[in-house]
């Protein structure tokens, strides 16, 4: 090809690329989320009353935290459960009721009442860290600064009375202040000596903060102590604070080598202030100061003291930020291969639990038996019961003693989970089974909608009929989900289409049962379940659809035939369609007007959908080429990427359906894979619709339907989704309509193939 | 071919050849290495790139359009980077119910312009994963800043680069479809994708724990959900033959 040949088909490239774009359809990767796996069921407020269901060894640390408090027995008061949910808000949602942007409006309206007072804009709370090669801010100035600016003022304004020019001199400074939080350093002059005590001594405070601000900290702690020294001054108290505060600040963002001693120091100060009954108004503010420096000092033991604060029965006013503090510190020791062992420690049965739980190790179940038999602990039995399997001596045991947990315990959905799936594993199904029917019998509140689906994946496996499989396969999502994060965090009614809004309630299927339906269950038995009526409707269009489809790649006429009626009466946009194919005369021509069927309707799969699916009307295009079964190109990648899933998790999600569906029979599981394996070697779709096509053309060249089959064919190896070979195949189809049929309109809206 | 016709010829020729070949100014995106780390918001030590290699994408600002609201919040995780490290700012955007009014817009584009006066920024980026509602805000707010930037690159659902063709006419210097944590519709891009706007076609994102094929581009994106390390820099490198 030469340079200006390449150069015009460049051209055309771009003008068809850019002339044949597909219509948007708008946000499209909501995701049903049968199974929870990285926190639980929400509302989680329910989760913080104590609806814990089925624990899962991969909730985030601050879920386990609250497992393990009511699995030991224990539980929250209604503040605390607030406490825990505000958490989790804040985690999930990056979100807090703390708005930066609004602290310092107190003050601006404060000062606005000053007779004088120029009017300035909202004060920016965050400096950055100013260091070469480095990015972050931090929260320079906090709300309390300029709430305790506002109550001077207020202060002053009684003392010098709001006209005065000491005041407006004040003002003034504050502002200059104020005005470090965000950059530079400016810092008020010193007042004459001659002006009132209280001025003088404003103003040394108001140099020392400026000092602050600006992160001239050696400076501001030298102010900060001759006030403190002060005996007169009515700042000496909490500038004896603020000198702690200012040392803090040293090790946060001073350099490297100065923050051990920094802490050491701010530490000794702060037990200078705790221990003195003066400051007592400050020692609330200086124990917290007092905690973040124990928690850099000292990390592992504040690590068992918070967990031992946080397993105190008594009321934790404070339990946020002692939890955030907690998790914050199992972080940087947990998920730290070679740190993981020295944060455990023998009196710290909290982080043993979860340390021991999230290990995925199955040593662990000797350890939490042992700890199960001295402790008498749930927690303890539900952590063994999470890594035991049915080979394990202790497996007989501990079913036994998942099986005595009462129903009003917050461990009775995972103890009865691990129970049911033991004794599968086992081999004990008709005990499973029992187990779980009696469990759907009663009023299952410890199960969430979560742990509900994951009994129902266990129900659906141990079903002895197939009418009992098709009771069981159908599940309620917990939540429709962008998760475009993996935080699985349920969409906002607002973002969400009407469309979508229409999901939440309905069945679907998870991914073990569309398994079963795509791969396990043989046509034979597929043709009953397409007949059924057990299904919700929405379910058995979509499975009518994919067994007719199904019988007609396998070339089974007979059950094609026999489902006909079937599929249009549950689809009646096909029906004409159907009708063709039902009065033709031979396999062939059947095959053809199927075929014809499946171009016209590109939503048409001989696999039912995973979760919500394609959502496009069967007879539309789906715009991302969720058309002519699609996922068949994909599927070794879909493979590989759902076993990752599993692998690297220790988790609990609906199975993946290894195991034997009781209801088949040897011979009906054999018929199953070589129809499975037949399916798969089609390959692409695209590739196979077009050999048909092809065939069909040269059976029936006079067809009337052929030129737009021809033009379809070429379509799909465009907006389906095709392999390394449907190039081939798209030239095939499109080489024939124009050569036998060039004048044809079809021939005319078909001017190109595609490659890939 | 007659002489008058070869002398037309090259009469028709010597423009098009002048606008062809004429200098061009040098885009910033040329001196961004084929590789850049994103830099999310937590405590990142990568004094150990090599900064002729690897770039990093640090996120600088968040936004926050609430109600009628702008709230911004800079990075407050450390970020340590070697001298010369090639630096993209990156806003994220995060919505919730929006009023999207032209304050809104100005105000966001305000927050978004200031990043670019960071030391050593060649390029910013905006994360915004704007719902069909946002779209016009998004579209105006684009415009409005990059008269006032350096150069403009956005993230972009992988849909937006495949099928969907509201990007086209955009400001931007560049679009990069982000190929991971795509839920369901992950079969559709990870395999060989192909994004239809050429201004998703030279660069792509993808993630340390969703390796995909390989991906014939300019410059790579990568997510590391976890700190970077030197090793899964390299692990990352490897795996895309960087």
């Amino acid at each position: 090809m030469t340079v200006t040949r390449r150069l015009i088909a460049l051209f055309l490239m771009v003008i068809l690329l850019n002339g044949m774009t597909a219509l948007a359809c708008g946000p499209f990767t909501l995701e049903a989320i049968f199974v929870h796996t990285v926190h639980p069921n929400y509302p989680l407020a329910q989760f913080a009353a104590g609806r814990v269901g089925v624990v899962q060894p991969t909730y985030a640390r601050s879920y386990l935290y609250a497992s393990y408090r009511y699995l030991s027995g224990s539980n929250f008061s209604s503040s605390e459960q607030k406490a825990l949910v505000d958490l989790w808000k804040q985690r999930l949602d990056f979100s807090s009721d703390e708005h930066p942007a609004e602290w310092s409006t107190v003050w601006l309206e404060a000062r606005k009442k000053i007779h004088g007072v120029q009017d300035r804009g909202e004060i920016e709370v965050y400096r950055a860290r100013e260091k070469p090669n480095e990015y972050e801010f931090y929260v320079n100035c906090n709300k309390d600064s300029f709430e305790t600016a506002a109550n001077v003022l207020t202060d002053r304004t009684a003392q010098y009375g709001a006209d005065s020019q000491v005041l407006l001199n004040w003002v003034e400074a504050q502002d200059e202040v104020f005005s470090n939080c965000s950059s530079a350093t400016s810092i008020p002059d010193p007042l004459p000596a001659d002006v009132r005590p209280l001025a003088l001594q404003d103003r040394a405070y108001q140099i020392a903060a400026a000092h602050f601000y600006s992160a001239n900290f050696d400076e501001a702690r030298k102010h900060f102590e001759q006030i403190a020294a002060d005996t007169d001054s009515p700042w000496r108290f909490v500038a004896f604070y603020m000198v702690a505060r200012t040392l803090i600040r040293k090790a946060s963002l001073g350099a490297p080598e100065q923050k051990q001693d920094s802490l050491r120091a701010a530490e000794g100060q702060l037990k200078k202030v705790l221990s003195d009954q003066k400051n007592v108004h400050l020692h609330s503010s200086a124990t917290r100061l007092m905690n973040l420096v124990r928690l850099r000092l000292y990390p592992r033991e504040r690590a068992h003291e918070l967990a031992r604060v946080l397993t105190d029965k008594k009321q934790n006013d404070n339990l946020k930020q002692d939890l955030w503090d907690y998790t914050t510190l199992l972080d940087q020791y947990l998920d730290v291969q070679e740190k993981k062992t020295e944060v455990i420690g023998k009196d710290d049965d909290l982080t043993d639990w979860i340390a021991t739980i999230q290990s995925g190790d199955p040593a662990s179940v000797d350890r939490s038996f042992a700890r199960w038999q001295t402790t008498r602990s749930e927690a303890w039995l539900i952590a063994a019961l999470s890594y035991v399997d049915a080979k394990n001596p202790k497996a007989g045991e501990l079913i036994a003693q998942a099986l005595k947990v009462q129903p009003f315990s917050p461990a009775y959905a995972s103890a009865r989970f691990h129970a049911v799936r033991l004794l599968m594993e086992s081999g004990k199904t008709d005990e499973a089974r029992t187990l779980l029917d009696q469990l759907f019998k009663q009023s299952i509140v410890q199960f969430d909608d979560s742990s509900f689906n994951l009994l129902k994946s266990k129900r659906m496996l141990v079903a002895t009929t197939l009418e009992e499989f098709l009771t069981h396969a159908p599940r309620v999502a917990a939540a429709i989900s962008w998760n475009d994060d993996g935080r699985e965090i349920p969409a906002d009614d607002e973002t969400v289409s009407t469309e979508m809004k229409d999901i939440k309630g309905q069945s679907r299927f998870d991914y073990d049962a569309a398994i079963a339906f795509n791969q396990r269950i043989p046509l034979s038995l597929l043709k009953t379940a397409a007949k059924s009526t057990m299904l919700p409707e929405i379910l058995r269009r979509d499975l009518a659809q994919a067994v007719w489809l199904r019988a007609v790649i396998l070339g089974d006429t007979k059950t094609a035939d026999e489902l006909t009626p079937v599929v249009s009466s549950l689809i009646p946009e096909l029906s004409p369609f159907l009708n063709a194919y039902l009065s033709a005369a031979t396999p062939q021509a059947k095959k053809s007007s199927a075929i014809y069927a499946w171009l016209k309707f590109p939503g048409l799969e001989p696999v039912v959908d995973l979760g919500i699916g394609r959502r496009a009307p069967l007879q539309e295009q789906e715009s991302y080429r969720d058309n002519w079964w699609c996922q068949l190109t994909y599927y070794s990648l879909a493979q590989e990427s759902a076993k990752e899933k599993v692998e690297d998790k220790p988790v609990f999600f609906s199975a993946l359906n290894t195991q034997r569906l009781l209801f088949l029979s040897p011979a009906d599981q054999a018929t199953a894979e070589r129809e499975w394996k037949t399916l798969l070697a089609v390959e692409a779709a695209p590739n196979y619709i077009a050999q048909q096509v092809l065939q069909w053309a040269s059976q029936t060249p006079n067809d009337p339907n052929l030129p737009e089959a021809l033009h379809l064919a070429v379509k799909t190896t465009r907006y389906g989704c095709p392999n390394q070979e449907s190039g081939r195949w798209s030239k095939a189809a499109f080489e024939l309509l124009h050569r036998k049929y060039p004048n044809t309109t079809w021939a005319k809206k078909t001017p190109y193939w595609f490659k890939d | 071919m007659n002489k008058k016709l070869w002398l037309l010829t090259i009469v028709a020729l010597v423009p098009i050849s002048i606008v062809a070949l004429r200098p061009r100014p040098r885009s910033p995106l040329s001196d961004l290495p084929p590789v850049i780390i994103w830099a999310w918001e937590r405590p990142e030590k990568l004094d150990f790139i090599n900064t002729d290699q690897v770039g990093v994408a640090f996120l600088a600002k968040t936004i926050g359009l609430e109600a009628g609201r702008v709230v911004s919040k800079p990075r407050l995780q450390p970020l340590e980077l070697p001298p010369g490290t090639k630096l993209i700012a990156v806003v994220r955007i995060e919505s919730d119910h929006p009023t999207l009014s032209s304050t809104q817009l100005q105000e966001t584009a305000d927050e978004i312009v200031s990043v670019s006066a960071l030391s050593n920024v060649t390029m910013v980026q905006i994360d915004f994963d704007a719902a069909v509602s946002e779209r016009n805000f998004y579209r105006a707010l684009l415009h409005k800043v990059k008269p006032r930037l350096p150069s403009l690159s956005i993230t972009a659902l992988a849909s937006w680069c495949a099928g969907d063709n509201w990007l086209a006419d955009l400001p931007i210097d560049e679009a990069v479809p982000m190929l991971f944590r795509m839920g369901p519709d992950k079969k559709h891009f990870q395999s060989h994708p192909r994004f239809k706007p050429v201004i998703c076609a030279n660069a792509a994102g993808v993630s340390t724990d969703e390796p995909i094929g390989p991906l014939t581009i300019d410059r790579l994106y990568i997510f590391n959900p976890k700190p970077w390390s030197r090793d899964s820099l390299n692990g990352a490198l490897e795996t895309y033959k960087r």
